[in-house]
């Protein structure tokens, strides 16, 4: 009987700590010390704002007329619709606004596991009200700095 | 807790014992079949292997940390066996402590592993927690004594609360996140258009396309009580943890809401949607004979307000 309290007091506090520790990730950047997280998936309706984007100017040494976005670049990328392509161009751009060395990692995962063997691109903001922009595609274009990856 | 949490009228339990054994013969062929699933997701892993494999750049979590000092390509093969090999020997001996250890520890690892290309998806997330909660069932021999099957009980229904309590979090910041932007003037999930700018927003930045989500957008009212009715299943899911009448049309609730989510954002939670079968839809605590009003009464915030229309649920 004993081992059966202690077990009862053993998941109370697990439960317990899970929910006061998955809303403490909040305060990290990252909001996640996997497998403890927040949960808070889609907490805000998006509105009109700003995104970060990349524009892809040059592949395999072809340019690419008129440069594509990442996401609109089928046939030039290997997985254009990718949610964590996007996350790392979020993360890059954030970097490179920002200027902040630690977030540059972005960089290097988003070249060598989503980009093509060589390529030009320019990191810019998107802004664009999301209805909007679904329904006849328009958004403004900040550009903020152009990169370039060597072919191997 | 339990007090604070549950139905103020719940379904008597006539002849507990008599519950309690047909509850742990349930629960045990439910922790098989959940092993089960387990391995159904380490093979069905299989083809990806050599692309998995190929990987050559990592940011690794830390329960994976050690990959940076190792040969990628083997430490990769190294976890990728591991995933394998312990749902394996979980699915051949779940009784054995060892052997659900070895699963947590494979699906732990290939599940960090996967998540270290700098974005952590969530789909496999309340399996590790799960399979973490299992490890400690009580050795066979412990379950020829009532002591011994509760305890295995008390360990079946931690895994259904810690379910439902990551559904809790999810409506929890959702209303938060409501809170904040109604009181900064912005739109918030209350608001008719909700669903419908979530839904634009998601396809528009990966440039997909989902089966209902661009007729939702064109009619956006639809949108509403939808998520309304969504927010108020995940907050007080936690809450059917407690409430054995509510547990299988919640999760036939949250089951709806994740075929919804694939239709409206492309965002499939099969992993999830089979733990809500396994562990609720199937629930060794659910009534015997569940009747329509039971259920109602039991329903968080409006139970006391339909008991009194309907009429209170009889005892018997």
């Amino acid at each position: 009987m004993r081992e059966y309290r202690r077990t009862r007091r053993g998941i109370a506090l697990f439960l317990a700590l899970y929910f006061a520790g998955g809303l403490l990730t909040l305060l990290r950047p990252e909001e996640e010390v996997f497998p403890v997280y927040s949960w808070f998936l889609f907490a805000l309706v998006p509105g009109a704002g700003e995104q970060y984007g990349l524009l892809l100017e040059e592949v395999n040494g072809q340019p690419v007329e008129p440069p594509r976005l990442y996401q609109e670049a089928a046939g030039l990328v290997r997985s254009p619709h990718s949610v964590i392509a996007h996350k790392l161009i979020q993360r890059f751009g954030a970097a490179v606004e920002s200027r902040d060395p630690v977030q540059s990692g972005a960089r290097e995962l988003l070249e060598k596991n989503w980009l093509p063997l060589q390529a030009r691109y320019a990191v810019v903001k998107l802004n664009a009200d999301p209805i909007a922009r679904w329904k006849n595609g328009r958004y403004e274009v900040q550009p903020l700095q152009t990169f370039t990856k060597p072919a191997p | 807790m339990r007090k604070f949490f549950r139905a103020r009228k719940f379904l008597p339990t006539p002849g507990a014992f008599r519950a309690q054994t047909r509850a742990f013969g349930e629960a045990r062929v439910l922790v098989r079949c959940y092993y089960a699933g387990l391995f159904y997701f380490a093979v069905a892993l299989l083809p990806e292997w050599r692309s998995l494999l190929e990987r050559s750049t990592i940011a690794p979590l830390w329960p994976v940390g050690w990959l940076s000092y190792t040969d990628l390509r083997t430490g990769i093969m190294l976890i990728l066996a591991l995933y394998l090999v312990g749902a394996l020997v979980g699915l051949v001996l779940p009784e054995k402590g060892w052997a659900r250890a070895l699963a947590f520890l494979g699906l732990f690892q290939f599940v960090a592993f996967n998540n270290s290309f700098g974005k952590i998806g969530h789909s496999l997330h309340v399996w590790v927690l799960t399979a973490f909660l299992l490890i400690f069932l009580p050795e066979a021999a412990k379950l020829a004594s009532r002591a011994g099957r509760q305890r295995f009980l008390t360990i079946f229904w931690g895994c259904q609360a810690m379910l439902l309590l990551v559904y809790s979090m999810s409506g929890l910041g959702k209303v938060a996140g409501a809170i904040y932007q109604f009181s900064t003037g912005q739109p918030h999930a209350f608001m008719p258009g909700a669903l419908a700018a979530i839904v634009a927003d998601r396809l528009v930045e990966t440039n997909s396309r989902s089966l209902l989500g661009p007729w939702l957008i064109d009619h956006p009212f639809v949108g509403w009580p939808i998520l309304i009715c969504d927010i108020y299943l995940q907050l007080f899911a936690f809450w059917v943890a407690f409430r054995p009448a509510l547990q299988k049309p919640w999760a036939i609730g949250l089951i709806v809401f994740h075929i919804a989510s694939f239709l409206f954002l492309t965002i499939s939670f099969a992993q999830n949607a089979l733990l809500l079968a396994l562990l609720l839809i199937l629930s060794p605590f659910r009534p015997s004979q569940p009747t329509w009003r039971h259920t109602l009464a039991a329903l968080p915030l409006f139970g006391g307000l339909l008991a009194r229309l309907f009429g209170r649920p009889c005892a018997s």
